[in-house]
């Protein structure tokens, strides 16, 4: 097939740098392994790659329903798992019995926590049981699993397990479970991890401020709901080595934590991801796979387990709800000078991801803005609910809906329109962050400009029939590449064949961003290929190198660096071979048009094919790169919190249309406009679908989700028909621009997108609920009945005010 | 009990228990697991097929309530050489992401452009409010359908109808 | 395409089990058959017509029947027919049928609105009208209309034949006047109801595939300009649906006005129960109670032939 090759699609920075940068290949590159990149980019005149909306190669199986998930798979004499989940959100395990369970018809095996040689796992502490052994923390924890013929007489055999439990008192309010009255869930604090960030004098600058606003904000609990439930399938090769099929968004630290669990080396476990149907955060922990190992041991068959949707719901990660309480002290024309932020998070049962959403929130809380004065104190707090973890964004949207709110509060009661508000106080190129990070390619006013343009700010607002009105709410953000500070490293392997095509082995695991897409355009465009030259092979630990996996928005950023960087030293190797057989030196050469070639005379080149046979034949050294690439980040002081802690940034503003039915509330986004920095779009259609994807996620968000729980702890709605999330009918009209930048550090200047999406949708929902009628909510979602009330409220407040 | 339906054009007969779903007889008895489980009760519509061309959810019917019907599934659509217009403008438009709900979202509008080949854009989404999809925020296949049926995807007219 | 990991096509079908617990299933071809198998069976036997709700409910339940009855082949239960009675609804005619229907399209309108809020296209392609009313949940969407419109129903067993009105065969939550042996065969709106001015509103949580917090349907009569015999059913508001009577008798006989629609609003909001649930408070369903009835005597008037 063809490869149709355009370079209409270009954007412009890199049309820009095509043309002025046409230097030498920098000798640095000869010795990358430290996983530094060069501050220049070295990017020019090659078969352009990037910038284009390439089909992606897994479209296909897609549309025709050919791709296969876990689901899908199925494996001769394979068994099917359930587990007992807990009664009580909270209680002592005294006995279990597996007896009775164990004779019902077609039940082959059961396994408990006392069975698992590690039983505990987690990210930052391993403080998670994979089935609790001695105590539950929350109604999600497993107790038992039963393998059996069928899933529903694995079903059944639940019902026979007997488990004595002593009930201990439960909590699930953050707030009270920091106070020492309250029941502790784990050891004797329920307070298990803090931020502070300190910069100026926070207490002084607020008492020096011509205004001090102050505001809380409360956020809710919402489930990632991939549309694909967690799966996996455990087999045992007759080699004695482990086979896991899983739908895990991190299959190296996921074979990591198989292996402590297990207490197995590593390389008798092959862990293989399938595409992945939606993670959002949400796969990036081990489930079921130990579980499904050992009963596979246990039984010599293959065994499978698959979330049903109420699993999904009660014992997979969740987002962590926030209480945000802001005190801003500004001048009067509206600079804000100092800016003291408190976050309790609750952590839910488990840490899981805490440590990074509470770093990445208690960062991001400050905004997008040039403070000086800052302080910030967070904290998590263990509760006896669902286990929050990593979800898109990690905190930032929570703050944001703070941040934005709190902003437009602050215009409002100084008289200043607001738009220019964050204008004056966005951060530029050069601003310093919370952190005290110099902060480069920064477009925050930038995409404040854009969006207000495209949107149409401050027009056509007002009543538009008897009982609606409409408003507009704008909100900005600012978000990290990355994890804060923690190991970070991706590596990859680029292979250039022997028909000068090429193959990029990667660990990083395809979850429907288009990460396959994106990182085999990153190759491509350095070796001088199309994209569908490229075949990306990821997700398998016997043959991919070590990712850190698809999560933080990190993996075009850092998975695609390390290509970048492996795809170079593979280049390199086919320039050394090339230049005698040219007669002229390596750095003369320019991989471009599928060719080797001399620069400036495209005439004298040799099929890139050719020469990487060369390379193998006769030179003893295949064309063949790999490398590995870490973001710099400087650790953060744990007393100010000053550090760099990630890479690069994004920038972005939303702005939302709403009509609001002042007789019931009910919230219609009409549409928004979204105008979202993220480096060079390597493929601006894929920038586009995360841009109204994660809008999709802002809206349900502000709107509509939110999981409950009972006094006692338990789910009130864990399923699809009483969690609300927007339909087809309830998602208003995207509009997606993107804003121009470049990020010297990034592959080919980009930066990330997956994420931030999702950061400012709700902020700027609530604002725009704000300006067409008028009230404040500070807790999420914005469902119809808050609104009715606050509306009614209002009019008990001020009965004259809303004349019409 | 014996089932025997007609699928994707072809004549099959599983032997399967009566309490076995459409979904299950597809999937795991005819090696068709194009439709997919998303909630096993009818919310998600990653299940979505058509029977006798009407749309629904293959997890809401028993295989025994089949019998002799014709039901059509993604499989039956098109195949690598030959994709339906559907599949190939959602290709196209990269109107998926992590592609579960595909499956459901094209027969879905496959549905919908039988009935009404130029629906409006509110119809679109009225059409497809049965297939949940997470990824996309929906709007690469609301305007891959405006597309497949001859109409640019403009917004003017969007949710007012 | 191979569906397994590693090892080559190399074993058949696979059955992965059910997700339900086993019954029979049997398939009766007229309502004769029908009775037979209840009478045999029952109460160890249920029916089955679009399975929308109850092969939700089985995936749940912890004891499934003995027999399930698939009505949905019964011919007798098919059909949306003017008679001389009026317009008669088979029970096993489903949502989509009576969306796509030209005669309910002339004369009730209303039911079409509320066919429409129900569930989405798969939903309503299966789910019949009858599986609806006797699944009786106090949100029922198409229960206000048919009340507004004084429907009633007509139910046959091996004691034979009884027709009552609807709102006697809502009997509590998820509980109908059905004997375990009975069926319900159809639903008449009168004659005299048709064409009247009626309209329905829902509100729910989300606009695509929500369940009702508050349904309301009101429809009217207009005698010189007056308002006359008007009829106020709300949904979800009770444990079955409800007439607004009070409101109602506040109506007629006055000429309409935008005001005396929102006093009508108030009075029936003190005759509704409504509970507080996880979805919505009681208050907040009084509200929409007040606007709801509002808004649909609004319409219903514009509809009102004069
Ligand atoms: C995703 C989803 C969304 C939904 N949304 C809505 C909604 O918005 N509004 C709403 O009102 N409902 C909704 N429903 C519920 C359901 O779809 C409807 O109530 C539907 O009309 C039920 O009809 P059915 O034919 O599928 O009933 P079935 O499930 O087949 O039967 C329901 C009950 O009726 C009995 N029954 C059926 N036919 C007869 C008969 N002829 N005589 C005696 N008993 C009989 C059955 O035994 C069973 O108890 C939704 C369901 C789903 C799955
Ligand atoms: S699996 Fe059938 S609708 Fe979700
Ligand atoms: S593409 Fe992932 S759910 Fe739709």
């Amino acid at each position: 097939m063809a490869p149709k090759v355009d370079v209409k699609e270009r954007t412009k920075p890199l049309e820009s740098l095509k043309q002025a940068d046409d230097g030498p290949v920098p000798a640095v590159l000869r010795d990358i392994g430290h996983g530094l990149l060069p501050l220049t980019p070295e990017v020019n005149k090659q078969t352009p790659a990037v910038g284009q909306r390439v089909t992606r190669p897994d479209s296909r199986p897609h549309v025709l329903g050919k791709t296969v998930y876990i689901d899908d798979m199925t494996f001769p004499d394979m068994l099917y798992t359930k587990i007992l989940r807990s009664e009580y959100a909270h209680a002592k395990i005294l006995s279990i019995d597996v007896s009775e369970a164990e004779k019902m018809p077609g039940v082959v095996a059961t396994l408990t926590g006392k069975e698992i040689p590690v039983v505990t796992f987690g990210p930052s502490y391993q403080d998670q049981p994979l089935l609790a052994d001695d105590k539950v923390r929350h109604m999600g924890d497993g107790v038992v699993a039963v393998a059996a013929e069928t899933e529903q007489q694995a079903q059944d055999a639940l019902a026979k397990i007997k488990v004595e439990y002593e009930p201990l008192e439960t909590v699930l309010d953050p707030l009270e479970a920091m106070k020492d009255s309250a029941p502790k869930i784990h050891g004797d604090s329920n307070i298990y991890a803090t931020k502070t960030i300190k910069k100026g004098d926070v207490d002084q600058a607020l008492a020096d401020a011509d205004y001090v606003f102050e505001g809380q904000f409360k956020t809710q609990m919402v489930e990632h709901v991939p549309l694909e439930p967690h799966a996996s399938i455990a087999l045992w090769e007759p080699t004695g080595d482990l086979h896991v099929y899983s739908s895990l968004g991190r299959i190296t630290l996921g074979r990591a934590d198989i292996a402590r669990t297990l207490d197995m080396p590593m390389n008798r476990i092959r862990v293989t991801a399938t595409i992945v149907g939606g993670n959002f955060g949400g796969k990036n922990e081990i489930t079921l796979e130990p579980i499904l190992a050992l009963l596979a041991k246990k039984t010599g068959r293959p065994v499978k387990g698959v979330f049903t949707r109420e699993d999904e719901f009660i014992s997979s990660t969740t987002r962590h709800p926030f209480v945000m309480d802001y005190t801003t002290g500004v001048t009067k024309d509206g600079i804000i000078v100092a800016r003291k932020v408190r976050i309790v998070c609750d952590g839910g049962a488990y840490c899981s991801w805490s440590e990074t959403t509470l770093g990445k929130g208690a960062i991001l809380s400050v905004g997008p803005y040039n403070i000086d004065n800052i302080k910030v104190e967070a904290s998590a707090v263990y509760t006896t609910k669902t286990t929050t973890g990593a979800m898109r964004g990690f905190g930032a949207p929570q703050v944001c809906f703070a941040y934005e709110s709190h902003m437009d509060d602050i215009a409002r009661e100084l008289g200043i329109e607001p738009l220019e508000i964050r204008l004056k106080n966005a951060f530029h190129e050069g601003s310093d962050s919370p952190t005290g990070q110099v902060l480069e390619s920064v477009v925050v006013k930038e995409s404040l400009e854009i969006a207000a343009e495209k949107f149409g700010w401050q027009e056509g607002k007002g009543k538009t029939n008897s009982n609606k009105r409409r408003g507009q709410g704008i909100a900005c953000m600012w978000y990290p590449i990355g994890f804060t500070v923690l190991a970070n490293s991706s590596a990859a392997v680029v292979k250039v064949n022997e028909d000068g095509t090429a193959t990029v082995l990667t660990g990083t695991v395809e979850t429907g961003q288009g990460s396959l897409t994106v990182l085999g355009q990153i190759a491509a465009e350095e070796l001088g290929i199309a994209a569908d030259d490229i075949k990306v092979v990821s997700a398998d630990t016997d043959t991919t190198p070590m990712d850190t996996g698809a999560i933080a928005s990190r993996t075009t950023y850092v998975t695609g660096n390390a290509i970048l960087l492996a795809a170079k030293k593979a280049k390199m190797i086919l320039f050394d071979t090339a230049a005698p057989m040219l007669g002229v030196k390596p750095e003369q050469l320019e991989a471009r048009d599928r060719k080797i070639q001399v620069k400036n005379f495209p005439q004298k080149a040799l099929s890139i094919g050719d020469v990487a046979l060369q390379a193998q034949f006769v030179n003893g050294q295949p064309a063949l790169g790999s490398a590995s690439f870490n973001p710099h980040t400087v650790a953060m002081d744990p007393e100010t919190g000053q550090g760099k802690p990630f890479g690069t940034y994004v920038y972005a503003t939303q702005i939302a249309e709403v009509d609001v039915d002042e007789e019931t509330g009910e919230v219609e986004v009409l549409r928004i406009v979204a105008a979202h920095d993220c480096g060079t779009p390597i493929n601006p259609a894929l920038v586009e679908g995360q841009v109204e994807g994660g809008i999709s996620m802002g809206v349900g968000l502000a709107l509509y989700e939110e999981m409950l729980f009972d006094d006692n702890g338990k789910q009130i709605n864990p399923n699809l028909t009483n969690y609300i999330m927007p339909t087809s009918l309830d998602m208003p009209e995207v509009e997606v621009h993107i804003v121009d930048s470049y990020d010297p550090t990034g592959p080919f200047g980009a930066k990330g997108v997956g994420e931030p999406t999702s950061v400012p949708t709700a902020a700027c929902i609530m604002n725009a609920i704000y300006d067409a009628v008028g009230v404040r909510i500070t807790s999420l979602p914005a469902t119809a009945e808050k609104v009715l009330k606050a509306i009614q409220e209002r009019d008990q407040a001020q009965p004259k005010q809303i004349a019409s | 009990m014996d089932v025997t339906i007609k699928v994707n054009g072809r004549e099959r007969t599983a032997s399967v228990a009566a309490e076995t779903t459409l979904l299950s007889l597809l999937r795991d008895s005819l090696d068709l697991p194009g439709a997919k489980l998303g909630c096993d009760v009818g919310d998600c519509g990653a299940c979505t097929v058509l029977v006798d061309g009407m749309s629904v959810n293959a997890c809401l019917m028993l295989a025994a309530q089949v019998q002799d019907r014709d039901v059509t599934t993604i499989e039956g659509l098109g195949d690598y050489d030959h994709l339906h217009p559907l599949q190939a403008v959602f290709e196209q438009e990269s109107s998926f992401q992590c592609g579960f709900c595909a499956p459901g979202m094209i027969i879905s509008a496959k549905a919908l452009l039988d009935e009404n080949p130029k629906p409006t854009e509110y119809e679109i989404r009225e059409a497809l409010s049965g297939n949940l999809c997470r990824c996309t925020g929906y709007t690469k296949i609301i305007e891959a359908i405006m597309d497949v049926s001859g109409q640019s995807a403009s917004h003017a007219d969007s949710k007012s109808a | 395409m191979p569906r397994f990991g590693m090892f080559p096509a190399a074993f058949g079908l696979f059955d992965r089990g059910s997700t339900l617990k086993p019954f029979e299933y049997l398939a009766p071809d007229t309502v004769d058959e029908a009775v037979a198998i209840l009478t045999d069976n029952a109460p160890d036997a249920r029916l089955l017509a679009g399975g929308t709700d109850y092969l939700v409910e089985l995936k749940h339940a912890s004891e499934v029947p003995k027999v399930v009855v698939d009505v949905s082949g019964i011919s007798e239960f098919k059909g949306i027919e003017l008679t001389d009675k009026g317009l008669r609804f088979g029970s096993g005619v489903t949502h989509t049928e009576i969306m796509e229907s030209d005669l309910v399209a002339e004369h009730a309108l209303a039911m079409q609105e509320a066919a429409l809020t129900i569930g989405a296209v798969q939903t309503r392609n299966l789910g019949t009208l009858g599986g609806n009313l006797v699944t009786c949940v106090p949100s029922v969407d198409s229960g206000p209309v048919l009340i507004a419109l004084d429907a009633a129903v007509t139910i046959t067993g091996s004691k034979g034949i009884r027709i009552m009105p609807l709102l006697d065969f809502f009997v509590g939550p998820r509980k109908t006047a059905l004997e375990p042996d009975e069926l319900l065969v159809d639903i008449v709106i009168p004659k005299e109801m048709l064409g009247r001015g009626c309209s329905f509103r829902k509100f729910g949580l989300r606009k695509g595939q929500a369940l009702a917090l508050v349904n309301t349907c009101a429809s009217i009569d207009l005698d010189a300009g007056k308002l006359a015999d008007v009829r106020i059913a709300l949904g979800a508001v009770a444990p079955t649906v409800i007439r607004a009577v009070k409101a109602e008798k506040l109506l007629n006989g006055k000429a309409p006005s935008d005001d005396l629609f929102a006093e009508a609003g108030d009075m029936a909001a003190t005759e509704a129960k409504p509970i507080n649930d996880f979805r919505a408070s009681a208050g907040y369903r009084l509200d929409l109670i007040r606007t709801g009835t509002k808004r649909v005597l609004a319409e219903a008037l514009e509809r009102a032939p004069r």
